[in-house]
């Protein structure tokens, strides 16, 4: 009801403006849901002034009537709504009150959904394998197992290399019909492979160039400290195709290094030797502690060695039969552990191995 | 290899500092490996507290029988006369000594102060050969030669301070096993001015002429093509001079007597091993360079009795080995005290022929070391004349005329084609031809160009140079050898960054998707990933109990393991896993559950290695890859919320079934029956098989027995095991088709149906779904009861029947339908009855 008609009311029929004001007042003033009720039933009720008046139209004047009957039950209409507002507010604020009484520790831990752990040699191998993936290489894979020739002959390590004695490399007892007698030269059939090399060698003699490949896997070498263990991961690239050159493979590691050390990461070549690679490479990326500036972590150099490379020794193709005039080529080779102990700062090689949950747990 | 800093500053004009020579080293590709300073701090103002002293008086110490109160000169800039006192006995008055003045900072970080010893005033201290530097021969102070100046610094005589770079040489490079051979590496990297090679022949010769004293012969000209003696007469053995001392301890070797340091030093600084006999014990007058007879014995110089063979050089007189050639002496003809006259020997043997009687003897020395390499044959004339020269200086010899020569002079070597093209199309930058070249002759070649002289001209590929090496470098024999020369000494700093321009797709193949879908499910189970390693003990598989015969007890053996713990390669995963849920209880870790992708390794179907790669009849082992899964505690800790619900065989079967849901397939299991024998290490009535439609059996999933687990040291810990071989791989990753999702609402009946305690869920549950028709949607259990309120041999199976039609809403009368089709045909086919 707005004030104009509110005013005619008053002068019309000033006892239902009266009956109006009241009502209000009284539904809220109400405190509580009980004295709503009360409230309703003294305004609204079959008793209250309101109804009593509405009974009293049929003995109003004729002309008076419609003004009087109509205002009347805008009224009521009126008071109605303005219970079932005050109805809803008081509802809203006892809800209100009693959620405030309401209260958990939100300091105690969540519900558990446990979820395990891919082991970190697992998690670094498929991150490195990704990053590679994305260069558009394939991911190949071959026997630990080996024979020495994949392992050794056909990537130009020759017979005498020291590689090869009983001292650094595990051999294995063959089963085949003619066992040899004694084991004396080292150079004799079977051994547990010393990198993953030699599945280059297997991939070069099964398919022709272009070949962009990534192998990781298990190796093997007889040796057992803090910093070696006789078993451990390694993920070797080989790419040839025509015109792939030393800066392809110098770009392709700083691709790599950043990818996976962060984008503020420098690398170093340096010069190195390696049977299977001429000219061969070492990768050496620039220490994360102290920024390059040196610190015992890098041994005061600035610089932590992460790969050995190099363009493949055209002898190297020549057991595949590959023509160097034609096509050239990279490979490179990494340790999968010592690619995260660098990145998460872990100290010993050993706990890779020990299985403890509290170490598969952190990563 | 150790190089002292002072020691190659004689051979290369190095005016930086011995970081920046490090740097320069290892970016040229020797690595340095670390810088090992020795002696007292360096520093222009400490190593001026060291002076050589002269001692004017030396008196009694009137309180103390064992100290004596000296009087030193050290030079006027030094303060003049010195009191010191001293606790040594070994010199006398007028003896030059080795001074440190107070303030001086000894090699042990303590600061020489002036000190009051029993009320006497000392103002210094006169060295020991120890804290010079070097092993201390003689008990007291240094006593040093007289020519040296009193006043001056000790530095300009003997390294007081020394920085030593730590190098790590590769095996290609024989030539930088030697100091001079570095100093000659780090003249090329760094355009520097090399010393003439310091192997100045001695001053006078005198005597009969060496061939009158040695004949030598080479029977075996293929392991040994030179071998170069000289004889020196009248040696008189005795300690080496201070110099020579301080230089070998700093390179790493121990001082012996003025011979041996003599020959150490000629092949620590120029690079040719050599050997000193007495001359008196060659029998017959004659060295014989000469296979050694088969079983032929010598007694080496560290006395133990070494059996010989046919494949192995010897030097020998006419009546027996004196030597294994190149490797270590005996004991019959080394010098002594006794020792007069010297036969000195330079030879030069086969590099591969040594390395394989190191690995035969297992002795290994710094030259043999050298040897195994293959040494240039013109090292050798140049070590015999260092080391005459020495031997005249230091150990008064007189050199006899004349050297004695087998094999002479090698051939010249012949020159290799190159291209300067090539270098720059395989480096994928450009070095200017001019640049190659004078790179080329820096490093010592002879450099012949095609054609027109190079000067501003780019040379192409078809210019085409002939390029000979120096005989010091065996490494560079073909073209692309050369390339890495010009590219290491020009610098791989200058190389571009590029990407290779063609490429291939890349990815992964479904045998690795698989794995990582696996990894990835297994992970989200709860169950953290394990590796573990491939070998193990023989016995590890003992306690499972295997049958005779089984592929599992004949494992791949290795002929050289480092310990018998790890002396096969694992035929399951399963014992290594045990391994680490017991070392993981072990350091009260919570419980573990482990799995493990990886291989094992059988001889059951052998591969044939290829023709070309092998002997003929040799194989390798089958080696498939396993997953396999340990259990040891609950999945979800005991918590606040709840957890800690014990793992059981559900729990198993839920990692196995997720397991297979990776990669879109679903188990079918069952119990072991006729397959229990290859299992006896499971309970019987608590494993199951399970296999994967179209492919078979693919794994076995159940609880260890308790007597294997205790066995593994897991006593009292319900293990339940799984392994899963990679057979499924095979139907993994099939394309799922659409299924519609249907508008109609689905109606659903429960049915608690009593069976035989045996009869198998699955099957119950197959029987329904079939039974029910094209309206069953999904059958499952949602109860499973077994006690009071059912027979003993009985239990009851709550059931949840989901029905739907594609195209109306279920009425009541297809909702009995189904529900007296299924109950109709569970009670014939089960007896089941309705609870």
């Amino acid at each position: 009801m707005d004030d104009a008609q509110l005013q005619e009311l008053k002068q019309r029929a000033p006892g239902l403006a009266a009956i109006y004001h009241t009502g209000r007042e009284t539904i809220t003033h109400a405190a509580d849901l009980a004295a709503l009720e009360q409230a309703r039933v003294q305004v609204l009720g079959r008793k209250s002034a309101l109804t009593e008046f509405l009974r009293s139209i049929p003995g109003l004047p004729a002309e008076e009537r419609p003004l009087v009957g109509r205002g009347g039950n805008v009224i009521r209409k009126e008071l109605e709504e303005l219970v079932e507002a005050r109805e809803a507010e008081l509802k809203r604020a006892a809800l209100s009150d009693s959620l405030a009484h309401e209260r958990i520790d939100v300091t105690l831990p969540g519900q558990s959904f446990p979820a395990g752990h891919e082991h970190l040699i697992s998690r670094t191998m498929r991150e490195v394998e990704d990053i590679f993936i994305g260069l558009g290489y394939q991911i190949a894979e071959g026997p630990e197992v080996e024979l020495d020739y994949y392992n050794f002959t056909a990537l130009n390590t020759p017979p005498s290399h020291p590689a090869r004695s009983a001292h650094d490399t595990f051999w294995v007892v063959e089963q085949r019909e003619t066992m040899p007698e004694a084991v004396v030269d080292a150079d004799r059939g079977v051994l547990l492979r010393t990198h993953t090399s030699p599945v280059q060698v297997r991939v070069m003699e099964q398919q022709r160039p272009p070949v962009y490949i990534l192998s990781p896997g298990k190796v093997y070498r007889r040796d057992s400290d803090a910093t070696h263990t006789p078993m451990f991961h390694q993920a070797e690239g080989l790419v040839v195709d025509e015109g792939v050159t030393l800066a392809d493979l110098k770009g392709t590691v700083a691709h790599f290094t950043r990818e996976f050390f962060g984008p503020d990461r420098d690398i170093r070549v340096r010069p190195h030797f390696f049977p299977f690679t001429e000219p061969s490479i070492e990768v050496d990326v620039s220490c994360e502690l102290c920024g390059g500036k040196g610190c015992r972590s890098c041994k005061y150099s600035g610089w932590l060695e992460i790969m050995g490379a190099g363009m493949v020794d055209p002898a190297v193709y020549s057991f595949v039969d590959y023509d160097p005039e034609k096509v050239s080529g990279f490979a490179f080779g990494m340790g999968v552990e010592r690619m995260a102990m660098l990145k998460h700062g872990i100290p010993d090689l050993r706990l890779f191995y020990d299985n403890d949950v509290r170490f598969l747990r952190q990563f | 290899m150790r190089v002292p800093f002072s020691w190659i500053k004689e051979y290369v004009a190095w005016h930086g500092t011995v970081e920046e020579l490090a740097e320069v080293l290892t970016m040229s590709g020797t690595e340095v490996e670390g810088i090992d300073w020795v002696g007292a701090p360096a520093g222009p103002e400490n190593l001026g507290r060291f002076v050589v002293g002269k001692v004017l008086t030396k008196e009694q110490h009137p309180n103390a029988d064992k100290l004596s109160v000296c009087t030193v000169e050290v030079g006027e800039t030094n303060g003049g006369v010195r009191q010191i006192v001293c606790g040594a006995s070994n010199f006398a008055a007028g003896d030059t000594v080795a001074v440190s003045l107070s303030g001086a900072v000894l090699e042990n970080g303590l600061k020489l102060k002036k000190a009051n010893l029993r009320g006497v005033e000392s103002d210094g201290m006169m060295m020991s050969e120890q804290e010079l530097g070097y092993e201390e021969k003689s008990p007291g102070i240094a006593v040093l030669p007289d020519e040296w100046i009193i006043g001056a610094p000790l530095q300009d005589y003997l390294p007081v301070s020394e920085a030593v770079l730590e190098l790590e040489l590769t095996s290609n490079r024989p030539d930088c096993f030697s100091i001079y051979g570095i100093a000659r590496a780090v003249a090329a990297a760094a355009r520097l001015e090399l010393a003439p090679p310091p192997i100045a022949a001695p001053a006078a010769f005198g005597g009969a002429p060496a061939a009158e004293t040695i004949a030598v012969e080479i029977a075996d000209p293929d392991l040994c093509p030179r071998y170069v003696a000289t004889v020196i007469r009248g040696v008189t053995i005795g300690e080496s001079p201070a110099w020579l001392k301080a230089r070998l301890t700093h390179a790493g070797m121990r001082p012996i007597n003025n011979v041996v340091d003599v020959t150490n030093y000629v092949m620590l600084g120029w690079g040719q091993p050599l050997h000193a006999f007495d001359a008196a014990k060659i029998s017959g007058g004659k060295l014989i360079a000469r296979r050694a007879a088969a079983g032929e014995k010598i007694v080496t110089l560290d006395g133990v009795e070494r059996t010989l063979d046919e494949q192995m050089l010897v030097i020998a007189d006419v009546e027996r080995a004196l030597v294994i050639a190149g490797v270590f002496g005996s004991v019959d003809a080394e010098i002594d005290e006794h020792t007069t006259d010297i036969v000195l020997e330079a030879a030069n043997f086969a590099g591969p022929s040594i390395l394989r009687t190191e690995l035969h003897t297992g002795i290994r020395s710094e030259a043999s070391n050298r040897f195994e390499k293959g040494l240039d044959a013109n090292l050798a004339p140049g070590g015999l004349d260092f080391a005459d020269r020495l031997f005249a200086e230091l150990c008064s010899g007189t050199v006899a005329p004349g050297m004695v020569d087998a094999g002479g002079v090698p051939p010249a070597r012949v020159g290799l084609g190159f291209r300067p093209g090539k270098a720059n199309a395989l480096l994928g930058y450009e070095i200017p031809a001019a640049e190659q070249a004078g790179i080329l002759r820096r490093l010592e070649c002879e450099v012949a160009e095609a054609g027109e002289p190079v000067g501003a001209r780019t040379a192409d590929d078809t210019d085409e140079w002939t390029v000979t090496p120096a005989t010091f470098r065996p490494d560079l024999v073909r073209e692309v050898d050369l390339i890495e020369e010009v590219g290491r000494i020009a610098g791989y700093g200058m190389a571009p960054e590029s990407l290779p321009r063609h490429t291939t797709a890349g990815g992964l193949t479904k045998p690795q998707k698989v794995r990582r879908a696996v990894r990835r499910a297994l992970a989200a189970c709860g169950l953290d990933e394990a590796i573990t390693y491939s070998f193990i003990a023989p016995d590890a598989v003992t306690p499972l109990g295997l049958p005779e015969g089984d592929v599992r007890l004949d494992p791949v053996k290795l002929s050289n393991p480092m310990s018998v713990e790890q002396s096969v390669l694992r035929t399951m995963l399963l014992p290594g896993l045990l391994k680490a849920v017991r070392d993981n209880l072990d350091r009260l870790n919570d419980p573990p559950n482990l799995f493990e992708i990886g291989k094992v390794y059988l001889w059951d179907e052998p591969v044939p290695a290829p023709a070309h790669a092998a002997e003929p009849g040799a194989v390798l082992p089958r080696e498939p890859e396993v997953v396999s899964i340990v259990l040891s505690g609950p999945l979800e800790a005991e918590n606040w919320t709840g957890g800690g619900r014990p793992t059981d065989f559900s729990t198993l079967k839920g990692c196995v079934e997720a397991l297979l849901a990776s990669v879109g397939l679903q188990g079918e299991y069952g119990p072991l029956g006729d397959q229990a024998e290859h299992f006896p290490y499971l309970h019987p009535g608590k494993t199951a098989l399970v296999g994967v439609k179209g492919v078979g059996g693919t794994g076995v999933l159940g609880q260890l027995r308790p007597d294997v687990a205790a066995a593994y040291g897991l006593d009292d810990v319900a293990v339940y095991v799984a392994s899963v071989n990679g057979r499924f791989a095979e139907a993994a990753m099939r394309t799922t088709a659409f299924e519609d999702l249907g508008t109609y609402p689905p109606a659903s009946q429960d049915l608690a149906v009593i069976v035989a305690r045996d009869a198998s869920a699955a099957a119950v549950v197959e029987q329904a779904r079939r039974a029910g028709g094209k309206l069953v949607r999904s059958v499952r259990v949602f109860d499973v009861y077994e006690g009071d309120q059912v027979p003993a041999d009985k239990r009851s199976l709550a059931l949840r029947v989901v029905m739907r039609a594609p195209d109306r809403t279920l009425n009541e009368k297809d909702i009995a339908g189904v529900r007296a089709k299924v109950l109709k045909a569970l009670e014939r086919e089960f007896e089941a009855e309705l609870r």
